[in-house]
């Protein structure tokens, strides 16, 4: 309505306040009072909301979710609280064009990454031409031995992905993770998505937002691409570890939108070679599992004797064809530490294609001139242990003690294979509700990239936000919440 | 291949009701647990009005919250439990709680809507979202902390937002299932625990404490002898009326004063009243034979099928001189023991395949 904005925005609503700080890349603004033109409709909005109308709405959302029981569970003293993610209603705004490059991004990585693990499973090209290490490859924890020389459904290995993007200073996007196992976080982007609409129907006025709830389709149609071959109507089902896994609403959830059985490892049973669900009418054959059961407990035969949440069997199936596993076993081995400074060079090895999206700047110990980056700078890196669950740790530069930095260099040098290190990130900020006011939060992004008979991006993807002043953490364990992403057509 | 479907599409409409073992067992207990927290919520409300009647301390009877103990059978986990030496209103007030809020209690409500959500989770993605939401919902309303206040001082107006939760768990449950096995097997769990609380009720109002009194007639003998006796005042009947919610619709039924046999010919055997054990067997049969692979076995029926059908034989075709002639609680405790088989047989069917 009014062109000034700022001169017209009465004090209690939500506008620019005065003590508004923009420390590296801020999605909204520009400059103090400015935001960017694919910004200004909800700016404009925000402008006119009050703390109290804004309040009310998230009250009303909370409800939503908790009634809804969209909760994870956190563990802790008295096994597992269930909360609700915080979520917070600005939404994220990416421009139809900034999207068409993470999207062409995100499928050049995800093509890459499985010609990388077929080919670990079998030919090795890439080892012998030494672009990757060997014993990088084999000493990656995520490394399955009882893969090589199977052959995959359709070849493909990370049907679904979720890639963890971070914003420079400069606004450039970049890959700080693959996340090639079970990724979790979609439940989130639907359902935020539905609460958004319910709650603040407003904020998509001047917007042409793209839609996400065709995910539980796209899903069902690659999960049935990918069975073993011959079988023409597919049983799917989804595999959680159980009611009190922290992401079991969204198995459930998935398992529901796509009107398959959710299973858990009781409810299989090897028969005749095959996989079968009990059922109330005896036992039915699966050919898909959508598994959300980490690798080392599917099978207590082959990895962890003692799981309960695995099937006794199952491994077997899947060698010998007979059932397929999404993602299939042994990814982990791409979504290494240890291998992800290399994927630029992965991503020119197989496609003869220069990176879309670059990778953090990573620094490894194992080359001479890089260790003594490492060791000069030790304060102002971030090391992190290759094999996370080796028990060695990570070490954040800055805010680290002098003891600290000295332990970890002597760790460094004796096993110089076990760390890298990196710059300390910047994500960029994003104007978040917090006590009234808009606050500037760090962000990041997780897309979801399905591969299948083709790969689909969805259009957006879980924005977490640290909801700590300054804090760079955003998992959902330690504090963090989510916005709404929209990708605009 | 044109417009006639294919022999896949076939395929799939057929076996399209199979259901997890797992589901099916959560199924179940979350139809045995609405219901019974459904009646549980019935039978305190009858019981807070009647405390405050004078009758049941001048005729120095029980307090009317303890027979609850007996119809869930948990008198003993009480005896154990400190709240249980609280004389006076005090300990009435104690007992109260102990039946709705206490969390370490597995027979109070806010244990058994917990068990009856815990089985609604897990099968989420088989219930409606619209029927998880309400379960949910309920549990959400019994922990929250104004709750435990009100039950304190207006236990009536905390009952009443309690039994409103029940009535949208079994409305959604009734509105957005499709009648396949999912409501199937609700059906059958409310259903069976309909026929046994039913029972444990009906059993509890001839029962003094620690004692059985069997009401039984001698072949060819004459009801007027049986109803003249102690036992057969109306304040009883009415009781037990009221405690099946079947008042009005008695009165309306029969438009006479209380009568005692009348009273247990509706109970038991009346076929249109839904709190009847002969509507609660009828409903129970239906259900399971919408369960299971019902295709081609008919003729040779499952052993829960014949153990129900019995069950079911009974409670149609015999009238209430007979069942007085082999004796009031002795019959249902046969009711008791069939229900349970039929509970058995439905695990060993279903569950443990």
């Amino acid at each position: 309505m009014a062109p000034s904005l700022r001169s017209n925005f009465p004090s209690p609503c939500l506008g620019m306040n005065g003590d508004y700080a923009i420390r590296g890349f801020d999605e909204m603004f520009e400059a103090p009072g400015q935001p960017r033109p694919h910004y200004q409709p909800i700016f404009s909005r925000l402008a006119r909301t009050e703390p109290k109308e804004m309040d009310r709405c998230l009250n009303m959302a909370d409800t939503l979710m908790r009634q809804q029981g969209i909760t994870f569970t956190v563990y802790g003293r008295d096994q597992g609280v269930e909360r609700i993610m915080p979520f917070d209603p600005i939404p994220r705004i990416i421009p139809a064009s900034e999207w068409t490059t993470i999207e062409k991004g995100l499928k050049q990585r995800i093509r890459a990454l499985n010609l990388f693990i077929h080919d670990v499973y079998h030919e090795r090209r890439i080892l012998r031409d030494q672009v990757v290490p060997p014993e990088l490859v084999f000493g990656a924890s995520g490394y399955r031995r009882e893969m090589n020389g199977i052959r995959v459904p359709r070849d493909i290995y990370i049907h679904i992905c979720g890639t963890d993007l971070i914003r420079t200073p400069e606004g450039q996007y970049l890959v700080l993770e693959d996340n090639g196992r079970t990724p979790s976080g979609v439940s989130y982007v639907l359902k935020g998505r539905q609460v958004m609409k319910q709650v603040f129907p407003s904020f998509f006025e001047g917007y042409s937002v793209r839609p996400v709830d065709s995910y539980a389709s796209d899903l069902l149609a690659m999960l049935k691409h990918v069975a073993p071959p011959g079988v023409d109507d597919p049983t799917v089902a989804v595999l959680t570890p159980g009611l009190y896994n922290s992401a079991y609403f969204e198995h459930s959830f998935l398992a529901r939108q796509m009107g398959v059985e959710l299973v858990e490892g009781r409810d299989l049973v090897l028969d005749n070679g095959q996989i079968h669900m009990r059922t109330t009418r005896g036992l039915r054959r699966i050919h898909v599992l959508y598994r959300r059961v980490d690798d080392e407990y599917l099978d207590p035969l082959c990895f962890q004797p003692d799981s309960l949440l695995g099937v006794p069997g199952l491994m077997a199936a899947y060698r010998s064809g007979r059932i397929n596993l999404v993602n299939a076993m042994g990814t982990g081995v791409a979504d290494d530490k240890g291998i992800y400074p290399f994927v630029p060079d992965i991503i020119r090895y197989y496609l003869a294609e220069d990176p879309i999206l670059g990778n953090v700047e990573t620094f490894r110990p194992l080359i001479p001139s890089h260790l003594s980056h490492i060791l000069a700078n030790l304060d102002k890196l971030v090391v992190k242990a290759v094999d996370g669950s080796g028990g060695y740790g990570m070490l954040i530069g800055p805010a680290s003690t002098a003891e600290e930095r000295e332990i970890f260099r002597d760790k460094i040098r004796a096993n110089p294979r076990a760390f890298i290190a990196q710059p300390t990130i910047s994500l960029s900020q994003h104007p978040t509700y917090v006590d009234g006011k808009l606050s500037g939060r760090h962000i990041d992004l997780r897309p979801f990239i399905l591969f299948g008979e083709e790969i689909k991006v969805l259009p957006g993807g879980l924005t977490r936000v640290a909801l700590r002043e300054g804090s760079l953490v955003v998992n959902s364990s330690q504090g963090g919440g989510s916005k709404d992403t929209w990708v605009l057509s | 291949m044109g417009t006639f479907m294919s022999p896949t599409s076939i395929r799939q409409t057929s076996r399209g009701n199979a259901m997890l073992s797992r589901v099916a067992e959560n199924l179940y207990w979350l139809g045995r647990y609405v219901e019974r927290v459904e009646t549980l919520v019935r039978l305190l409300e009858l019981s807070l009005q009647l405390e405050l009647d004078s009758s049941w301390q001048d005729e120095e009877r029980e307090r009317p919250l303890t027979r609850i103990l007996d119809i869930l059978s948990c008198r003993l986990d009480f005896e154990r439990n400190d709240a249980s030496s609280i004389p006076g209103d005090a300990g009435s007030k104690a007992l109260l709680k102990w039946l709705v809020l206490d969390a370490e209690n597995p027979h109070a409500i806010i244990s058994m809507v917990r068990w009856a959500r815990e089985n609604a989770r897990g099968t989420q993605e088989a219930l409606s979202s619209e029927a998880w939401n309400q379960i949910n919902r309920l549990h959400l309303l019994l922990r929250h902390p104004r709750m435990a206040k009100l039950l304190r001082v207006a236990p009536t107006r905390f009952l009443d937002h309690v039994r409103r939760g029940c009535i949208l768990v079994s409305g959604t449950i009734d509105a957005s299932l499709p009648r396949d096995e999912v409501f199937h097997f609700v059906q059958l769990g409310r259903h069976i625990e309909r026929l046994s609380l039913t029972s444990r009720i009906i059993r509890s109002t001839l029962r003094k404490p620690g004692e059985v009194v069997e009401i039984a007639m001698a072949k060819g003998g004459k009801l007027e002898e049986l109803i003249t006796g102690d036992w057969f005042q109306t304040s009883k009947w009415s009781g037990l009326l009221h405690a099946a919610s079947a008042h009005e619709a008695y009165l309306r039924r029969y438009r006479t004063e209380i009568e005692p046999v009348s009273v247990l010919h509706f109970l038991i055997l009346e076929p249109a009243f839904p709190r009847s054990l002969n509507f609660a067997v009828s409903r129970a049969m239906t259900a399971l034979r919408g369960v299971g692979d019902s295709s081609g076995s008919s003729d040779y029926p499952t052993e829960a099928e014949r153990a129900l059908g019995r069950l079911e034989g009974d409670l149609r075709y015999l009238d209430c001189v007979e069942i007085l002639e082999s004796g009031l609680d002795k019959f249902l405790g046969g009711v008791l023991d069939s229900t349970a088989k039929v509970g058995e047989f439905v695990s060993q069917a279903y569950f443990m395949t």
